[in-house]
């Protein structure tokens, strides 16, 4: 048998993936990690010298807090196995792939186990999201000072 | 139950689309040509929902919430209303903000009605929360 005739034959055999049913979950799911958001920056401008502006940075810090405690106590993997990519993409996930990586390497020990290996996933995060956010930046300076937005 | 439910959206419907801003001022020398003047530029705004102003002495701060649809050129749009309130004010400091916060903050204030000398000290902290950048 050849790889071709093999994956067609994986075809046949695997079961169908349900794509509708796997994208309105996500779509609930992030909806609702991001209304939950939503609601504690509001809770930080009414309570707390907070503007609109200045909300976001305690409002990703608590979200990704929150998100650590749920995987510590296992309830974010539920919640990923439900939602997918919903769970993911917003910045929780980024607080669980830290913490679910220390768990992981835990017998491994504290230095080599779990300092090791924390950012084993979420370093490619911090990689990529501070590179995208240079490009970004560099693009809209250039945007300015040509004149097409200002900032 | 469907009775209710007709009669909310038809409600809901007529409150959506009621085109005027809602105003609410405070004047600490209740000049109230001088409100009239602003609630008029605000009531021409298509872009606006809700305003809020507070005159002090040559001081003007007026805050505005943007329609959801129009959120994408919030700051152009402050800009603008901000440029026409200064055409029309010309003797007064204009300071106009779009922030959600600095509006409650502002309706905090026009709610109190407090004396000369506590509206001076909160509008002065409500400018400098609203410079805040971090």
């Amino acid at each position: 048998m050849d790889a071709k005739a093999y994956q067609q034959t994986v075809e046949q055999l695997a079961p169908k993936r349900p794509v509708l049913r796997n994208c309105l979950a996500a779509f609930l799911t992030g909806g609702i990690i991001c209304g939950i958001g939503q609601i504690i920056s509001f809770i930080f401008m009414y309570f707390f010298p907070f503007t609109e502006r200045t909300s976001s940075n305690p409002t990703v810090a608590t979200m990704v807090f929150i998100a650590m405690v749920l995987t510590g106590l296992g309830i974010y993997k539920k919640i990923g196995q439900f939602g997918g990519a919903g769970s993911a993409v917003p910045v929780t996930g980024f607080g669980n792939a830290v913490i679910s990586a220390a768990i992981e390497h835990k017998s491994e020990g504290f230095i080599l186990g779990v300092g090791g290996n924390m950012f084993k996933l979420a370093g490619s995060v911090i990689v990529y999201g501070v590179f995208s956010a240079f490009v970004v930046a560099l693009i809209k300076t250039i945007l300015v000072q040509v004149g097409v937005i200002n900032w | 139950m469907k009775k209710f439910w007709s009669i909310s959206c038809v409600l809901l419907l007529i409150g959506g689309c009621s085109a005027r801003p809602q105003v609410t001022s405070y004047h600490v020398e209740d000049n109230q040509q001088e409100i009239e003047k602003l609630e008029t530029v605000m009531a021409n705004q298509e872009k606006i929902s809700e305003g809020s102003a507070v005159f002090f002495n040559d001081e003007l701060v007026v805050t505005i919430q943007v329609k959801p649809l129009s959120k994408f050129s919030k700051e152009k749009i402050t800009k603008s209303f901000k440029k026409e309130v200064e055409s029309i004010f010309p003797d007064h400091k204009v300071f106009v903000s779009s922030d959600l916060k600095i509006s409650w903050e502002l309706n905090k204030i026009i709610e109190d009605q407090a004396d000369k000398k506590k509206v001076k000290k909160e509008l002065d902290e409500l400018q400098a929360l609203a410079k805040e950048e971090t």
